[in-house]
């Protein structure tokens, strides 16, 4: 299939759209370092029993229901702004966007819950508890993007354009920047020790991940070249973004990359439900090698983002642990990886596997794929722990700034797993013909990917506790 | 899934692969011998 134009745009829309969001959040929020809160009326989402009690604002003083209109207001507001301005119509995206932002908080509001949420006994009389935490509302999201996607599909068509995975997750993963700076604030050597040891878990796992798919699909599975580059790209650890850059770097046609990204897509969510669990059994002591392990086996952003929620709500380490970032931090990392290796596929291809002289290497191409998001996720993170180091006394104020920014996190992250639910389309299995890209997923996945995900994630993050341990002089 | 996506997977099914060719073997080769000393060496320097 040939890119059409509009979906060669959409994702750098997506990325630029996302930085622009989130530095948008964050210089509102950065108020807070004078001690306002001009995003104080978002909504905060709460465990209940009674529905009029579920939300409240986060600073100003106003009801419920009223902070929760104005999120809703906000969100689709901004959502119908993209649309229209790629050339919707204005009607159209509003519906869309306000369909997907109801159903979003919608879900993320029933899984708080308390009978589902509720981790404490003392704090309500139930008839039973499930005790997952109001991060249940994720998989509620979840769970209805996939009946909306693969039960209802003309309606889940009709509000697609307004449900982009990476346009949250992006968005989201910039304000995770802002949450690390405020978590590791005066404890610079747990901040150090989770970036290096992150970045030494990554650096090594791409090379294995990639070196073994590649061979297991050229050899074993006998995939031409054209197909075992995007699959190793999008198997071993990256999803789709680095199955499409792959596909630009190596001159695959589009039809490739967009293929392997669809199964990256429907596997990502059947990792994205099992791997929290299985982390949560394997190692109930360890909440930050399975930090680690959702960041390294779950591909794509949004999933790998997503369960390293799931596994936070699973393993409850108090508030200000460093699970979420973690997760979100390696596959940051795994992201600046995947401009590197480009580069380097694009350098191999031209020198050895070029047949045609128009087969030139497209380095615009590339370029354009890269993820500029992240400019926002360091400038976040590295500018606020400037501030906080450099003026001690600004961290009052940066945990303002959090609390303001959190607040849209979440539901962000609500937002993304309805749209990864909507975007799984779990007949592509079935599809005449994948037989032989389904397998090697398979093989590739549970053969070995997720065990040697968790042996690195052991190695280099057995030791670190899930809540940074301040440093005493 | 459309048709050019049904060709794709078709001229999947009915060309056989060709061998590993020598750059493939090297760029592999690079990539699992520099992955597994860096582990190495990371694993024991931190």
């Amino acid at each position: 299939m040939s890119e059409t134009p509009q979906q060669r745009v959409t994702r750098p829309h997506d990325d630029a759209w996302a930085l622009a969001i989130s530095l948008g959040v964050v210089g509102l929020a950065l108020f807070g370092l004078a001690g306002a809160q001009p995003l104080g009326w978002a909504a905060r989402f709460e465990e209940w029993v009674i529905p009029a009690k579920a939300v409240r604002p986060v600073a100003w003083e106003m009801p419920g229901w009223l902070s929760l209109a104005a999120t809703i207001a906000a969100v689709s507001a901004v959502l119908t702004a993209r649309l229209a301005a790629l050339g919707r119509p204005l009607a159209a995206s509003l519906g869309a966007s306000l369909a997907v932002v109801l159903l979003g908080l919608g879900a993320y509001l029933l899984g708080h819950q308390a009978c589902v949420a509720a981790t404490d006994d003392r704090k309500f009389i139930l008839p039973f508890r499930l005790g997952l935490t109001g991060e249940a509302g994720y998989l509620v999201a979840l769970a209805a993007g996939l009946v909306l996607g693969n039960l209802f599909p003309r309606v889940a068509n009709a509000i697609a354009p307004a449900a982009r995975t990476e346009l949250f997750i992006k968005t989201a993963i910039v304000l995770v920047g802002v949450s690390l700076a405020a978590k590791t604030l005066g404890q610079q050597a747990a901040a150090s020790r989770v970036l290096l040891r992150g970045v030494a878990a990554i650096a090594e796992a791409y090379l294995l991940y990639w070196g073994l798919v590649y061979l297991l699909a050229r050899t074993v599975f006998r995939f031409p070249r054209e197909w075992s580059a995007p699959l190793a790209s999008g198997i071993s650890i990256c999803g789709v973004s680095a199955a499409m850059a792959t596909g630009a770097a190596i001159r695959a046609r589009s039809g490739v990359a967009v293929l392997v990204s669809s199964l990256v897509v429907v596997f990502s969510t059947i990792e994205l439900v099992v791997l929290p669990f299985l982390a949560r059994w394997l190692l109930p002591d360890h909440p930050m090698v399975a930090a680690a392990w959702m960041g390294l086996a779950v591909k794509t952003d949004g999933a790998a983002v997503a369960a390293g929620a799931v596994t936070e709500a699973l393993y409850q380490p108090g508030p200000g642990n460093l699970m979420v970032a973690t997760t979100t931090l390696i596959k940051v990392f795994i992201d600046l990886f995947i401009g590197v290796w480009c580069f380097v596929l694009a350098i191999a291809w031209q020198r050895w596997f070029r047949t045609e002289p128009s087969d030139k290497v497209r380095w615009m191409e590339i370029i354009e794929r890269m993820p500029v998001f992240l400019v926002g996720y360091f400038l976040a993170f590295l500018g606020l722990m400037f501030l906080g180091n450099q003026w001690p006394a600004t961290l009052g104020g940066i945990k303002l700034v959090e609390g303001q920014t959190e607040a849209f996190r979440k539901p962000l992250f609500a937002l993304a797993f309805l749209s990864i639910g909507m975007a799984t389309d779990l007949r592509r299995l079935a599809s005449p013909g994948m037989g032989r890209l389904v397998l090697v997923y398979l093989v590739s996945i549970f053969g070995f990917i997720i065990w040697m995900a968790l042996a690195i994630s052991w190695i280099f993050f057995h030791d670190i506790p899930a809540l940074p341990v301040p440093v005493t002089p | 899934m459309n048709n050019d996506q049904r060709e794709l997977l078709a001229e999947l099914d009915d060309n056989p692969a060709e061998p590993l060719a020598r750059g493939e073997v090297i760029l592999v080769g690079s990539c699992l011998a520099l992955g597994t000393a860096l582990l190495v060496a990371l694993a024991l320097l931190l």
